[in-house]
């Protein structure tokens, strides 16, 4: 499988029905083919829903919407165990969890219960309901978005929950020049039902696969860890570092990110481009909830990227 | 066979230094010294040829380590009780047992030089050595010494930090450092810089050594207590005296002579004690009812006039066994001592005690044959004082059975009125019939009879003590006087060397109407040293600086520093003068160089050469470590080629520099590359070339990085050029 051109063909698809997000478009290929799930956090209206409904699209699988409500149960997810009277037994109804690319629309909607039940999903890989265990499909990919947290009626993701996003990203209004292409394009072309598949399921998980054979040289660890423990060690703007599994994420994505731009070796931009984006959501400010915008997060991680020194 | 470790290396020289830090304290036996050095030398040889024997022998201590440990506190605990003992019985002081006890136990450490540990107690040992014998001497050669220890020091602390870096970096970060990696930032390089550089900071530290007040107490109290025993300064002379020390080359004091650039042509006699009863075979001082003539301030008492015809000399006296000053004939007053000194009126100046260290005193004196201008009616409130009146039969004494002596003298002075042509007579009688022999030996009944008519051969003493009788049996009133000849004069510094083998013995006759009159009947002999082969030149120039170091480094006080302070702020308080003074300043420092002495030439080349090639150094160092620093950080071991692609990359950053992009340490390659945009268009591809490359090989698997290296090269020398 030429990686290449496949990673090329996605970026392709996805920029035809985001314009003049290039970024956001290449941090959601990166999610996908690290084995991460993206949230996508932003005002309502800038292509939240379209970015992660193009990337389900993108992909030759089972894909599900839920959209998210405060009335939403975790066996409306998850699925339920109910009485088959011909087999006369119990029998388990899969939810709507058990597909490939999953769209968790508005996830802040939802309840405190019935999100950790979708995060645990994202987890694990796998769901236990009735103490048997069943597997989700391979690859499992969640985007979800949420709208800002000082929105009203949210349930926002504590940061425990918050951590299990590999990516989170916000859209961000276009340009002036890309609105207006938005604006004038007809709505066929900006619907992501109308993209068709460039991936199939076994394709994506030969990336993932990939991903992880692309190489990190030792001292980039070293500046990866150095950027982490900058987090930890700045008590005087964050309250909370980046935990291990953010670590983990990050050196994932940055290989993941070489791929993506054509190296099979990982550069230490790669990990500076994405730290603000990985890292944001994984730390709580000093400042206190009114501040904590992903914006301001980010703002200071890039801060702190000034002050940890790239190896040479 | 094991490379021998560079930090071992040094800590062997550490080692040396320290034992010769002992041995220059004095405090121990050279024969010990001697043995120490040995050892370390058998223990230098031994760990490198043998270290599988040691290997073998040290597995075995581990099996056995119980034993040895015990074996080893057995020995601390000895050690211990040897420092109580030898503080206790032999050697009654605490400073040298402790030098001692440091010297037996940096042997017994010689033997467990095993890791770092070890290194590290012999270094603190060593410290210990050179603090202690720093305290008991002030030689001045101990200071090429603690120089040769400060950069010894420095650089093995700084190899032990590397070490230890090496270590924790494996402890902490999980990336191995190799050995060979440590050894190779040892460079040649790295020596001359931190050497340099240290060298530098000791005499930057120099500069707080002259600022920072004394406080007058040390750590250690100066134990300064070897004092040289002269003889002839005593209450009593034997007729002999003096003739034992005239080999001895022992320095006892130097004397810088106000306004004096050159020896006077009537030379200085540096007079000391005086004597007046001689009993045939000695010489006492019997006049017990002395006149102290001291503290009078020449600049309250004298006029003008008489002042213009006083002589300074500032003596810097070692500590004698003697509680006698020394000063040019006649003294007026003595100053710059603390504790009370009397000048008697035989012109003897005395302690009340011998002093413990070398003391630092002042005298003005007078010339003979002024007296009447000093004192016009030869009293003080009406009473005469000196020269003491004729009456005085104690100058005019003789022992018993000079008859044939009072013969001698009438038939020398026959014909003669003046006393002072009969004691010219008898000088020059003296000086022209008898010769000067060291190893001249005289009846011991009848010493004076002996000398002067069968042996006439003998020295200062028999010479003078003759003159003396002769003139005392024809009515002329005469001393002995001993004290120091001239000495040799150091024309570096200004002054007169004045050694143990100067001492010697002359006459003062009275001389009416122009009082006490020096005469030395003693026939000339050679001259030693006149410092006209390089050795004597390079021994005078030496002695030069140890009396400089002894003024401004061992005795630098807090009234020096006043001293210092007032002239600063008399200079620079008037700041209209300021500019102008400094301009003066450098021009007569120019002009000094230019006239100045050859030596003091070469010394200023020096300086200056030395202060630029520092400064020199400080950047380049700089500005390698940063470069060093920036390479190695987060690095586990890099290939060959990864390393010169990381060269190549920071020989470009380097140029790009000299340029003026700099680039910040949070900065990636790539973000760099952006910013070099005003370059000119080759030299941004080439920019982006290199940094691409660099890339590739340093993070990424290249396939053929030599020649993508060479590519590297190329294109810096593109952009150097």
């Amino acid at each position: 499988m030429d990686v290449d051109s496949k990673l090329n063909a996605l970026e392709k698809n996805l920029k035809q029905v985001i314009k003049g997000k290039d970024e956001a478009v290449r941090l959601s290929i990166v999610a996908l083919i690290a084995r991460g799930h993206l949230l996508i956090e932003d005002v309502p209206g800038v292509g939240k829903t379209t970015l992660a409904h193009a990337l389900a699209r993108s992909i030759d699988g089972s894909f599900h919407r839920i959209q998210f409500t405060s009335d939403l149960l975790p066996s409306d997810i998850i699925g339920v165990t109910i009485y088959n009277q011909k087999k006369n037994s119990f029998e388990f109804k899969k939810g709507p969890l058990f597909t490939h690319v999953l769209l968790a629309d508005e996830i802040n909607r939802a309840t405190p219960k019935t999100q950790s039940a979708l995060l645990e999903a994202m987890n694990d890989s796998q769901v236990t309901v009735d103490r048997k265990t069943h597997p989700l499909p391979k690859p499992f990919f969640v985007v979800a978005t949420q709208n800002p947290i000082e929105y009203e009626g949210t349930y926002p993701l504590p940061e425990s929950q918050l951590d299990r996003f590999m990516v989170c990203l916000d859209m961000g209004y276009p340009s002036k020049e890309d609105e207006r292409k938005i604006i004038v394009s007809s709505n066929e072309d900006l619907m992501p039902s109308n993209l068709h598949h460039v991936l199939d399921t076994n394709e994506v998980l030969k990336l993932q696969e990939r991903v992880e054979n692309v190489k990190i040289e030792n001292s980039l660890v070293t500046y990866l860890l150095n950027i982490i423990e900058a987090t930890r060690n700045s008590p005087e703007v964050l309250e909370l570092g980046v935990s291990p599994r953010g670590g983990i994420a990050l050196r994932k994505a940055a290989q993941a990110f070489a791929l993506i731009q054509g190296r099979d070796y990982v550069v230490p931009d790669d990990i500076k481009n994405l730290s603000p984006y990985l890292l944001a959501h994984r730390v709580i400010l000093n400042t206190g909830g009114e501040f904590n915008v992903m914006e301001e997060r980010r703002v200071i991680i890039r801060d702190l990227l000034e002050k940890v020194e790239v190896p040479l | 066979m094991r490379r021998r470790d560079k930090l071992e290396n040094i800590t062997y020289l550490l080692i040396v230094a320290g034992i010769v830090s002992t041995y220059m304290s004095g405090r121990v036996s050279p024969l010990i010294v001697s043995i120490a050095v040995f050892i370390c030398l058998i223990n230098f040889l031994l760990d490198t040829r043998k270290t599988a024997f040691f290997r073998r022998k040290r597995r075995r201590a581990k099996r056995t380590g119980k034993k040895m440990l015990l074996l080893k506190n057995l020995f601390i605990a000895l050690l211990l009780i040897f420092l109580l003992i030898d503080t206790l019985f032999i050697s009654l002081s605490l400073l040298t047992s402790a030098i001692r006890l440091l010297l037996f136990a940096q042997v017994l450490k010689l033997f467990d030089l095993k890791d770092t540990r070890d290194l590290l107690q012999m270094k603190i040992i060593v410290f210990f050595q050179v603090l202690s014998s720093a305290a008991t001497t002030t030689n001045l050669s101990l200071l090429p010494l603690f120089g040769i220890y400060f950069v010894l020091s420095i650089w093995w602390i700084m190899l032990f930090h590397f070490r230890e870096e090496a270590k924790t970096a494996r402890e902490k970060a999980g990336y191995r450092i190799r050995p060979s990696e440590v050894r190779r930032l040892a460079t040649p390089m790295f020596f001359i810089t931190t050497g340099i550089l240290s060298l530098v900071s000791f005499f930057l530290s120099l500069i707080f050594f002259f600022i920072i007040p004394r406080v007058g107490v040390g750590l250690f109290t100066h134990e300064d207590t070897t004092q040289i025993r002269v003889s002839g300064f005593s209450e009593e002379v034997d007729f002999g005296d003096i003739g034992s020390v005239k080999l001895d080359p022992t320095i006892v004091m130097r004397v810088e002579t106000a306004g004096l650039s050159s020896p006077p042509k009537k030379p200085f006699y540096w007079k000391g004690k005086v004597f007046d009863y001689f009993d045939g075979f000695r010489w006492q001082n019997t006049y017990k009812k002395k006149k102290s003539t001291a503290g009078r301030n020449p600049s309250l008492y004298l006029s003008n006039a008489q002042r213009e015809y006083l002589i300074k000399q500032n003596i810097l006296l070692e500590s004698l066994d003697a509680r006698i000053l020394f000063a040019v004939p006649i003294v007026y007053n003595v100053e710059g001592l603390d504790s009370s000194v009397r000048i008697d009126e035989d012109g003897t100046i005395s302690l009340s005690a011998p002093p413990l260290k070398r003391i630092d005193y002042t005298a003005y004196s007078y010339p003979e044959g002024l007296t009447d201008k000093f004192y016009p009616l030869n009293t003080i409130k009406g009473r005469p004082i000196s020269p003491v009146s004729i009456t005085d039969k104690r100058y005019l004494q003789i022992p018993y059975g000079m008859n044939r002596v009072a013969k001698l003298a009438e038939d020398i002075t026959k014909g003669l009125e003046r006393p002072e042509d009969k004691a010219i007579k008898i000088e020059k009688y003296l000086k022209q019939k008898f010769t000067y022999n060291l190893n001249a030996i005289w009846d011991v009944k009848r010493p004076l009879n002996s000398f002067l008519f069968n042996v006439k051969e003998g020295y200062c003493e028999q010479f003078a003590t003759a003159m003396a009788i002769l003139l005392r049996s024809v009515g002329v009133p005469a001393r002995l006087v001993t004290g120091f000849l001239e000495g040799e004069w150091n024309r570096y510094g200004g002054y007169f060397l004045v050694r143990q083998r100067d001492a010697h013995s002359w006459v003062e006759a009275f001389l009416p109407g122009k009082g006490w009159v020096t005469f030395d009947p003693t026939p000339s002999i050679e001259t030693p040293l006149t410092g006209t082969d390089i050795f004597a030149t390079a021994a005078l120039f030496i002695d030069y600086i140890k009396l400089k170091w002894n003024r401004y480094i061992i005795r630098y006080s807090f009234e020096d520093q006043k001293m210092l302070v007032t002239k600063v702020r008399d200079k620079t308080l008037n700041l209209k003068n300021l500019s102008r003074e400094f301009l003066s300043m450098f021009k007569n420092a120019l002009l000094s160089i230019q006239s100045g002495s050859l030596v003091f030439r070469i010394f200023i080349i020096i300086a200056v050469v030395l202060i630029v090639l520092s400064v020199f150094t400080i950047v380049k160092y700089f500005e390698r470590i940063a470069g060093f620093k920036r390479a190695a950080s987060g690095r586990k071991i890099l290939s060959n080629e990864k390393r010169k692609a990381v060269r190549a990359y920071l020989s470009m950053l380097y140029l790009l520099k000299k340029k003026g992009f700099v680039k910040e340490r949070h900065i990636t390659p790539w973000e760099f590359m952006r910013t070099i945009d005003r370059l000119p268009p080759n030299e941004i591809a080439a920019v982006k070339f290199i940094t691409g490359s660099y890339y590739r090989i340093r993070f990424g698997l290249l396939p053929y990085p030599q020649r993508k290296l060479k590519e590297m090269e190329e294109a810096l020398k593109n952009l150097k050029s």
